[in-house]
C-alpha cells in the first residue's frame, strides 16, 4: 500500500525533491488536486504560487506585463534580503549587477531582444551547422580511443559551450575558465562547485559567495575582451553589442556585462544536461535507442523533441504578479510570486497521451521546454541544432556507448541538471 | 509578441505563412484564410514559440 502525498506536506521549496525524480510525483499530484497552488514560504524564502497544467503555464506565459520578469525569475525571493547584500551591490564595479534580457519586461524588453534576435534565426543556425558538426567531431577526437569516462565532463559540457564561446568570438584558451565560472554562478546551491570557488561547503551564505564570486570574475574576463573588440570589431555577438544602439543610445558596459553573462550561462548549463539527459534516457529505454540507431535521419529529429520534453533542463522560471489574476479559480495578488513548473507541463495527461512513456517517435510534442512566448529561448534553434548533432557524431563513433553509473545530480530546484555521468565508450 | 522567424507557422500553414531572408517576420500568403486552411492555422497559432499570430476578424459564421 502506498501511502499519497496531500498537497499540503508537498513543498517544493525542498531543494532535495529534485535530487532524484521525485518532483514528477509531486506535480502529478498537484496537476490533479491543486493545479494553481500556494505553496507557504520556507524560514528564508517568500511563498509562490505553483503553476502545473499546461494550459495555465500558456496563460502566465502570454501575459508578460501582468506576469513580469524584472523581480526576478529564478525561486521565489527571500523573505529578508539579507543586508550584507545590498552593502555588496553598493560596493560592485560600475554596471555589474544589470539586468539582461531575461529579467526585462516590454516595452525594453521587446527593443533589447531584437538588437540580438538575427544572430539566432534559423537561417544563422543552418549557417552554424558545420561548424558545429567539426566541433562535434573535435571533441570527440579528444575521447578518442579510451573505453571509458565521464560523458558530462569530456563530451556534453563541451559543445554548448564551444558554440557559444564560437558565437562570441572568444578563443578555444578560454573555454575552461568560461566552464569554471558558469559552474559557480548556476550551481551555487551545490556543494561540489561551492568547494571550487570557496574552499568550502554547506550553507546559503556560501552559495551566495560562490555564486558572487563567479560572477565577478566573468565580469572581468568579459571586460578584457570588450576593451579588444572596441579596438578591434569582429564579426560577433561582442562587438555587435558594442556596436548596437537602443532609443538612440550605446548599451551601457553594465547592460553588455549582463548579456555576455546571460548568453554563457544559458547557452552553457541547459543545452549541456538536454545532452547527459538524452544520454541517460536513450540508455534506460533500450527499444527506443536501438530505433533511433537503426534509422538516425529518419528518427532524430522527433527524438530531440522527446529529449526535450523528457529532460525539461529548466525545472521553473518565476514571474511576479503586477494584477490581480484568475486562474482556475484562483486569486492571484500583485506582488505575489508565480511558478511555472515546466516539467509538469511537459507530462501534463491533458495534452501528451501516455506522457511518462519516452517515445521517439512523438508527434506532435509541443513541449514547454523552451518556455512560450515574449521570453522563448532565444538560443532554441542552436539548442536543438546541437542535440541532434551531437547525438548523430556520438551514435556514429561510439554505437555502443553504454551508461555504467547513476547519473550524479545537481542539487537544484531551478536546472535539472547532470554534473557527472560515467560512460563505457566501447 | 513579435515574430522572430522561427517558421513553425510555415510548418503548420504552409500555404499561409512563408518566411523569406529579406524579412523581418512571417509573411501572411492568403488573408481572408479560406475554411479548408483555418485548422492549420490555428495549430500555428498554437505553437507560434512567441504567441505572434492571432485572428484579426471574427471567422465567417460567427
Amino acid at each position: 500500500m502506498v501511502a499519497e502525498k496531500a498537497t499540503h506536506d508537498i513543498n517544493l521549496h525542498d531543494v532535495n525533491l529534485f535530487l532524484h525524480d521525485e518532483f514528477h510525483e509531486a506535480f502529478r499530484i498537484l496537476r490533479q488536486e491543486a493545479p494553481v497552488h500556494w505553496n507557504i514560504g520556507s524560514a528564508r524564502a517568500n511563498g509562490f504560487w505553483s503553476v502545473t497544467k499546461y494550459e495555465d503555464i500558456l496563460t502566465v506565459s502570454r501575459h508578460p506585463e501582468i506576469f513580469i520578469s524584472s523581480k526576478g525569475i529564478a525561486g521565489s525571493g527571500e523573505r529578508e534580503p539579507d543586508p550584507t547584500d545590498m552593502a555588496r551591490a553598493a560596493e560592485r564595479p560600475q554596471g555589474e549587477g544589470t539586468s539582461s534580457i531575461i529579467t526585462m519586461d516590454p516595452p525594453r524588453h521587446v527593443k533589447m531582444r531584437r538588437l540580438v534576435n538575427k544572430g539566432f534565426t534559423p537561417r544563422a543556425v543552418n549557417a552554424m551547422e558545420p561548424k558545429i558538426r567539426e566541433m562535434t567531431r573535435q571533441i570527440l577526437d579528444e575521447v578518442g580511443d579510451r573505453k571509458s569516462g565521464d560523458f558530462v565532463l569530456e563530451v556534453s559540457s563541451r559543445l554548448p559551450l564551444a558554440v557559444i564561446c564560437g558565437l562570441m568570438g572568444l578563443p578555444r584558451e578560454s573555454w575552461d575558465l568560461m566552464f569554471d565560472l558558469t559552474n559557480a554562478a548556476l550551481g551555487a546551491g551545490d556543494p561540489e562547485y561551492q568547494q571550487a570557488q570557496t574552499g568550502q561547503a554547506g550553507h546559503t551564505s556560501i552559495a551566495k559567495e560562490t555564486a558572487r564570486r563567479g560572477n565577478a570574475r566573468m565580469a572581468e574576463y568579459f571586460r578584457e575582451v570588450m576593451a579588444d573588440r572596441r579596438e578591434n570589431p569582429q564579426e560577433d555577438l561582442i562587438s555587435l553589442l558594442l556596436e548596437a544602439e537602443l532609443d538612440g543610445d550605446k548599451l551601457t558596459e553594465g547592460e553588455i556585462l549582463a548579456f555576455c553573462n546571460l548568453l554563457v550561462v544559458a547557452g552553457n548549463e541547459t543545452t549541456r544536461n538536454a545532452i547527459s539527459g538524452g544520454m541517460v534516457v536513450l540508455d534506460e529505454n533500450p527499444e527506443e535507442r536501438a530505433k533511433l540507431q537503426s534509422d538516425m535521419p529518419k528518427y532524430i529529429d522527433t527524438a530531440v523533441e522527446e529529449m526535450l520534453r523528457w529532460t525539461s533542463p529548466l525545472h521553473h522560471m518565476t514571474r511576479e504578479a503586477t494584477e490581480d489574476f484568475e486562474i482556475r479559480g484562483q486569486h492571484i495578488s500583485p506582488g505575489e510570486k508565480v511558478i511555472m513548473w515546466y516539467p509538469s507541463a511537459n507530462r501534463d495527461e491533458d495534452v501528451f497521451e501516455d506522457p511518462y512513456r519516452f517515445d521517439i517517435q512523438r508527434d506532435p510534442n509541443d513541449h514547454l521546454a523552451f518556455g512560450i512566448g515574449e521570453h522563448f529561448c532565444l538560443g532554441a534553434g542552436f539548442a536543438r541544432a546541437e542535440v541532434r548533432v551531437m547525438f548523430e557524431e556520438l551514435f556514429d563513433r561510439y554505437p555502443n556507448i553504454k551508461v555504467t553509473g547513476d547519473p550524479d545530480r545537481l542539487r537544484s530546484s531551478f536546472i535539472n541538471g547532470v554534473k557527472h555521468l560515467q560512460v563505457d565508450y566501447r | 509578441m513579435t515574430c522572430e522567424l522561427h517558421g513553425r507557422c510555415e510548418e503548420s500553414a504552409p500555404d499561409v505563412f512563408r518566411l523569406s531572408d529579406d524579412d523581418d517576420w512571417a509573411q501572411v500568403l492568403v488573408n481572408p484564410v479560406p475554411d479548408d486552411l483555418h485548422e492549420q492555422v490555428e495549430r500555428a497559432i498554437l505553437t507560434c514559440p512567441r504567441q505572434a499570430i492571432a485572428w484579426k476578424d471574427t471567422r465567417p459564421g460567427e
